[in-house]
């Protein structure tokens, strides 16, 4: 094997790598694509509580010998749906009511955790992620998931982006926005859980809203913002995992740090100096 | 209080709101029919945005009804469209002026469906029509204010819309942009349509509106300018009458405006230029 083939493909001898890099890669497609709406909505905290409030959820699932999933996945859901609830009818501010949540769950999580006695899995991997130890159940599932995501965000784009941009002219003409509200929490909801997997509690806001940051930089238009985001969202979670399994690291953290680094890129590029802007000007007119 | 009209394309009858004890708005009822340019004019808490919104049916009225060609307005919503006040927009979102034209199209084209070329050739004749085919590549949050409601009334006009509603039409919109604003809802009421609109802004309700409904909480006075805007009823609607634009005491401000035509109020301070 040539010295370039090893580097890609000398992982996959292990089928556990091989698992890894479908479900980074899923998680880098489907994050970025709902954290465009994260981005644009202002719902980066909301996002975040969410992988912080389903810790309950998924240390029961572990007591009970299920996969986390289904206890995450509820609990997720359950909690989005609260959470839109509470700011539509109890009158506390958004963040206020996020806040009291996330603790509140978060805490009991913990709680949970040191009173069972221990639980097949550790707290570091569910703070980082261990996207190494996915079964090809694990895969299955996310895969079903993302297929169901990506279907709703592609097969609604129109009602979604119209209930996002101006929600008082989407009811007039009769979109029922405060489903469409719910659903797009619902979604907030399974992908937070799904990327659990891959960057773990503390890391997922990374993958949901950073790539879509950059890709909002650099693209000024919704559907094409999505797609770029989802470039950066898999080259994150994939050159993460690359680099994880050669230079021996965390992978969340070392996903993490690549989404970070292609945002400074996307920075950069957005303010490049005036002479660079104008030269690419100039060649593309030739 | 009621205009006479045949055939409104809008009535709106004994509308009654009373938001958390308070009397919002008090039996309030006007109709407005094809070809009209309404003004509403008030003091802010005068209940004009509660009143756009119970027309809209964004809001349940606590009494009374309105209705649209005769029928309730959730049997005719397409036929109404509404632009919204700038701060209820999230011009956070990447959308050109044709992307905000083309959600006009959105209930025609349906649930799980792309808009195809007939949505695409409504979207353009309505940019068209609001002279901003040019411009439909421009991101609407880096559009002026009164780009930005040209662009939503295009949206209105890609709908099929036949009654427009503007709530505070002109704040955020500059001296120059105003006089372009006003003149293509002229122009859409001369081609049928019924455009109610609110304003700060009494000299251009005066000069372009062909009728006026006077609101503070209840309808103090609704009929032409000429009539309606007097002394008494600004008395009435602001406690003083330092809101005329000429102070011609005891004749209507509608003939001053044409003289005069000063803007007033707090939308002439807008610059209406750009996201904030």
């Amino acid at each position: 094997m040539d010295p370039i083939s090893q580097l890609f493909l000398e992982p996959f001898q292990y089928s556990f790598m091989l698992r890894a890099l479908i479900v980074s890669a899923l998680v880098g497609i489907m994050c970025p694509v709902v954290g465009v709406y994260v981005v644009t909505r202002g719902l980066g905290f909301m996002g975040d509580a969410l992988a912080h409030a389903v810790l309950p959820g998924m240390v029961g699932a572990f007591l009970l010998g299920l996969s986390p999933f289904l206890g995450a996945i509820p609990m997720a859901i359950a909690v989005a749906l609260l959470i839109g609830y509470l700011v539509r009818r109890a009158g506390l501010a958004e963040d206020t009511s996020v806040g009291i949540i996330f603790a509140g769950l978060f805490a009991l999580g913990l709680v949970m955790l040191t009173a069972s006695g221990g639980i097949p899995v550790s707290l570091e991997d569910l703070l980082l992620g261990q996207v190494l130890g996915t079964s090809w159940n694990d895969v299955w599932v996310t895969l079903g998931l993302a297929v169901a995501v990506l279907a709703l965000t592609l097969g609604l784009h129109k009602e979604l982006v119209f209930a996002s941009f101006d929600p008082s002219g989407a009811s007039v003409i009769g979109l029922p926005t405060d489903a469409l509200d719910y659903l797009l929490l619902g979604m907030l909801a399974v992908v937070v859980v799904l990327a659990l997997q891959a960057v773990g509690v503390i890391l997922v806001i990374s993958m949901l809203i950073t790539p879509a940051a950059a890709a909002l930089l650099l693209v000024g238009n919704f559907p094409r913002a999505m797609a770029v985001a989802a470039l950066f969202g898999v080259a994150s979670a994939v050159v993460g995992l690359y680099l994880s399994y050669h230079y021996n690291l965390p992978s969340g953290p070392v996903m993490a740090l690549v989404a970070s680094g292609i945002f400074i890129l996307a920075v950069g590029w957005k303010r490049r100096p005036a002479w660079l802007a104008q030269r690419r000007l100039a060649t593309s007119e030739e | 209080m009621t205009t006479a009209n045949d055939n409104p394309s809008i009535s709106v009858e004994d509308v009654t709101v009373v938001r958390g004890g308070v009397l919002v708005l008090d039996e309030v009822s006007f109709d407005a029919g094809p070809n009209s340019l309404m003004g509403v004019v008030g003091p802010n808490g005068a209940g004009k945005s509660t009143l756009f919104n119970v027309i809209v049916s964004l809001l349940p009225p606590t009494e009374g009804r309105v209705l649209v060609h005769g029928q309730p307005i959730a049997e005719a919503r397409q036929l109404v469209a509404y632009v919204p006040q700038h701060e209820r927009v999230n011009w956070r979102l990447p959308m050109s002026a044709l992307d905000v034209t083309l959600l006009g199209r959105t209930r025609r084209v349906g649930w799980f469906r792309r808009p195809g070329r007939a949505d695409r050739e409504a979207a353009e004749e309505a940019l068209r029509q609001v002279q901003m085919w040019d411009r439909r590549d421009s991101l609407v949050g880096e559009l002026s204010g009164g780009q930005r409601q040209r662009v939503f009334v295009a949206r209105a006009l890609a709908q099929g819309a036949d009654v427009l509603l503007l709530d505070e039409a002109l704040s955020g919109v500059d001296v120059a942009s105003q006089e372009a604003l006003l003149s293509l809802l002229v122009e859409l009421r001369d081609q049928g349509r019924t455009i109610i609109m609110s304003s700060h802004d009494i000299s251009h309700m005066a000069r372009h509106c062909d009728q006026c409904l006077c609101l503070n909480c209840h309808v103090c006075a609704c009929g032409p300018p000429a009539e309606v805007l007097t002394e008494e009823t600004m008395l009435e609607l602001y406690g003083h009458f330092s809101v005329l634009p000429a102070h011609g005491h005891g004749r209507s401000l509608s003939e001053h405006g044409h003289a005069h035509g000063h803007p007033h109020g707090p939308s002439e301070n807008g610059d209406g230029h750009g996201p904030n």
